[in-house]
């Protein structure tokens, strides 16, 4: 195979996230504009960090139903504790406890018990929502205002909002911790083979704890940052269109559904896909319900292309 | 030369069978030990007994002289003794030198991997070795082969001192072979150990100093290989548990069912040739890695890749034309691998059965119960397949029982043609002999069988007629009842070949 071809094949992302841009910018000049690539980077900031969370999850073979109903859950947590004490710090260390102990009970049901992740996170999926309405009922809300919470929601540092930079920070630590750490290397082992990576002395079940106690800080995060663009905390979030976001962000990065395999530099650029998909279609005032089945459409297309390269290669490698 | 691993009156049960009994083993500094028998013989038990993966119930083991208890697997690690599987178990989306460090990783600054040591290191090894390997390569990229060498560099990285090689070479590639033999021969210069289970004569006797032949648990033969010869091997590996045994007579004068003329796939089978006539049984034979599935599986139409050509009841079939076509003209294929490719788990035994008669058992669009019902307690009588009920699901049933629903899906009275892969695998005596008794009555009814089968007692038990294969290429046609025991087992073994 040339060169190009294998750019091509293991980067196609890049390539058909700049294309969108370019038909987009076609039909409507404004989507280039600073203000709107803007009004994106602070878009995908929640979606980010389950996407973030939950790539650990995925090429661990595992799966995190419950990040997105989560981090509704833990907004709420930390509306309450701001709403009782006032106090910016006890909300945010309430929000981090909390979704810690979500993450370890996940985690500890899936590597102890042998439960399947999948059966395991959407229980804990409809938990979360309902703690969510029983805290707060339905239709109401509390409000954040502060210092804090305008800064996190729309501060900005030389143009950037700081939540941008916060996420880009993130995905460059996971990056590291990824391909430079023994952490990563032992989440890449055990979505390949469980049973091999027990064989070569790692102990598989702190590993998987760890990731899904990750996964659960990350949607911690994402409710913070989501309520804070808001200005309010209320149940009726859309907590499991953010999660099924995530999720086709770093699918259409090149993570395989199966585990084993994926790259933080994919999932960045499939967050960036996803995004753009989401503002342009606002943008070009494309009525709701086409919206989900064009989106649907593009992320089917894109899915099809890697399920592809991955199948071509798979029979160059025989 | 002093013994560096010595094993010594090694005994094991399990139930009623003496699977090893007063076993004497031993290793030496540098060279290569080869260990032969046929299945069953005891050789993988010695070895789990070594390497900690069973218990022994006597005997010692001693390493450099002192005595040591191996009780799992961490022990003969920790002792330096590493077992190279024909599984591998690397992870294919790290690194060479990422499986090779996989649980004890190199670091610096912290927490950070310190991969460029770990690459040099590796790469220090392979030198030493005189290997051509990027330790930067991910191991998803590479062959066979070189998955083997990289196990072999884990175990050798982790100060192994004896290394157990189970059949290395069934799926090697000749160039493969060839640098596995030169590797070793660094690793005896080096003062590595290594143990060889093989059954391919001209491999031991081009790379073995010692040869021990086990046969019922027991060590027949252990000589230096340049004072033995392959044939005197071979003679030892045989029992004459079978003497005495007579089939009875058939006569085969049916029409050909199925004529297979120069079928050639390169690198797998070669310029085979044969017809297989009404109610004849030929079995193809060999070592593993001979070629016969492959074969097999051609004339199923599950491959399309090959040269030559395949006939069956008179017309040449299209290659590759995929199984529907041929059930539907009265082939049949029982899988060597019944858990992956025989049975759907997850169903009843009553659902197994059925699967392949729903199609002729539909009136107006609806299932006929009473039809199947029938049809699934008649195979399951037929078959003596003990099962609770028909209800059972059949995950539940020992490897005999599964077999045998494999089997009875093809007693329906239109099958022609059925191809046997291995047939009686890892399953016990008494369904061994069921599943014996079917292939004969299938026979008898004009059933044309193929069979493919490694075990020596087995072909000479059900073939009227016996092809040897040797990596890929057919050595000898024997005829009932002139059926030679020892040729038969030094031709599939390659004798005479080329070192």
């Amino acid at each position: 195979m040339t060169n190009t071809a294998r750019i091509f094949r293991e980067h196609n992302i890049v390539f058909v996230t700049i294309a969108l841009c370019i038909v987009f910018y076609m039909v409507s000049p404004r989507f280039l504009s600073v203000d709107n690539m803007s009004a994106i980077s602070r878009q995908i900031v929640p979606i980010g960090l389950i996407a973030l969370g939950q790539f650990f999850v995925v090429v661990s073979g595992n799966i995190d139903l419950s990040m997105g109903m989560g981090s509704v859950l833990f907004a709420i947590v930390l509306g309450v504790f701001f709403g009782l004490t006032g106090g910016v710090a006890v909300g945010i260390v309430a929000v981090i406890v909390c979704s810690l102990a979500l993450g370890f009970f996940n985690g500890v049901l899936v590597a102890k018990l042998k439960l399947p992740a999948f059966i395991v996170t959407l229980s804990t999926l409809f938990m979360a929502q309902g703690l969510s309405g029983l805290i707060i009922p339905r239709g109401q809300q509390i409000f954040l205002i502060g210092d804090f919470f305008r800064f996190v929601g729309a501060g900005k540092f030389m143009g950037l909002y700081w939540s941008f930079l916060f996420l880009i920070a993130l995905f460059a630590l996971a990056y590291v911790v990824y391909n430079h750490t023994r952490w990563g290397a032992y989440v890449v082992a055990i979505g390949n083979s469980e049973e091999n990576a027990k064989l070569a002395g790692i102990n598989v079940d702190r590993v998987k704890i760890g990731i899904f106690m990750f996964s659960a800080l990350c949607s911690g995060f994402a409710g913070l940052v989501l309520s804070s663009r808001m200005g309010f905390v209320q149940p009726g979030l859309d907590g499991n269109g953010l999660l099924l976001d995530g999720i086709a962000a770093i699918i259409i990065g090149g993570t395989l559904i199966l585990g084993g395999r994926g790259t933080i530099g994919g999932a960045f650029w499939g967050l960036l896909f996803i995004g753009i998909i989401n503002n342009a279609l606002n943008l070009l005032n494309v009525v709701d319900v086409w919206h989900q089945v064009f989106k649907g459409a593009v992320i089917l297309a894109a899915l099809a292309i890697n399920w592809m390269l991955w199948q071509s290669r798979q029979a160059d490698a025989h | 030369m002093t013994k560096r691993i010595d094993m010594k009156g090694i005994g094991k049960s399990f139930f009623a069978t003496r699977a090893l009994d007063n076993v004497d083993f031993s290793c030496v500094s540098g060279e290569v030990h080869a260990l032969v028998g046929l299945n069953g013989a005891g050789k993988s038990t010695l070895m789990k007994v070594l390497g900690g993966v069973i218990s022994r119930d006597e005997g010692i083991i001693e390493v450099n002289g002192e005595r040591v208890e191996i009780a799992a697997p961490a022990d003969a690690g920790r002792l330096g003794i590493s077992m190279i599987h024909q599984e591998y178990s690397l992870i294919n989306e790290l690194t060479v030198a990422g499986n090779i460090f996989l649980g004890r990783e190199l670091r610096r600054n912290g927490p950070f991997l310190d991969k460029s040591e770990m690459a040099r290191r590796v790469k220090q090894q392979l030198d030493r070795f005189g290997l051509d390997l990027d330790p930067n390569r991910p191991v998803r990229e590479l062959n066979s082969g070189e998955k083997q060498i990289v196990e072999i560099i884990r175990a050798l990285m982790s100060d192994s001192w004896l290394i157990v090689m189970d059949e290395p070479t069934s799926a090697l590639s000749e160039e493969d072979k060839g640098r596995l033999f030169e590797f070793i021969r660094r690793m005896k210069s080096e003062g590595i150990s290594i143990i060889y289970i093989s059954h391919h004569m001209p491999e031991i006797f081009g790379i073995a100093e010692q040869v021990t032949v086990m046969r019922d648990g027991k060590i027949v033969l252990s000589e230096r290989t340049a004072k033995t010869t392959e044939d005197a091997v071979i003679k030892t590996m045989t029992g004459t548990e079978l003497d005495g045994f007579v089939k009875p007579h058939k006569d085969i004068d049916g029409n050909v069912t199925l004529s297979v003329s120069t079928l050639t796939k390169p690198g797998t089978y070669n310029d085979i040739s044969f017809d297989v006539r009404r109610g004849e049984i030929l079995v193809l034979t060999g070592l593993r890695g001979c070629g016969a599935p492959e074969i097999a599986k051609a004339i199923f139409g599950l491959d399309a890749d090959y040269s030559g050509t395949i006939s069956y009841g008179g017309k040449q079939l299209k290659p590759g034309r995929g199984p529907a076509a041929s059930v539907r003209d009265g082939m049949g294929l029982v899988t060597e691998n019944r858990d992956k490719n025989g049975i759907l788990p997850q169903l009843s035994v009553r659902d197994n059965i059925a699967l392949p008669f729903l199609e002729k058992s539909v009136r107006g669009g609806i299932i006929d119960g009473k039809r199947i019902d029938t049809l699934v307690n008649k195979a399951i009588a037929d078959t003596s397949t003990k099962t609770s009920s028909p209800d059972q699901e059949i995950r539940f049933l020992s490897g005999g029982n599964k077999q045998k629903i494999c089997f009875s899906r093809w007693l329906d009275p239109d099958l022609e043609f059925l191809i046997l892969l291995e047939p009686t695998r890892g399953i016990d005596v008494h369904a061994k002999a069921d599943i014996y008794r079917i292939i004969e009555e299938l026979s008898e009814r004009g059933v044309a069988i193929l069979i493919l089968s490694y075990e020596i007692d087995e072909v000479i038990m059900l073939a009227d007629r016996v092809i040897t294969l040797y990596q890929g290429s057919p050595v000898s046609e024997y005829t009932y009842p002139n059926f030679e025991k020892d040729q038969m087992l030094s031709d599939m073994a390659g004798v005479g070949q080329p070192h």
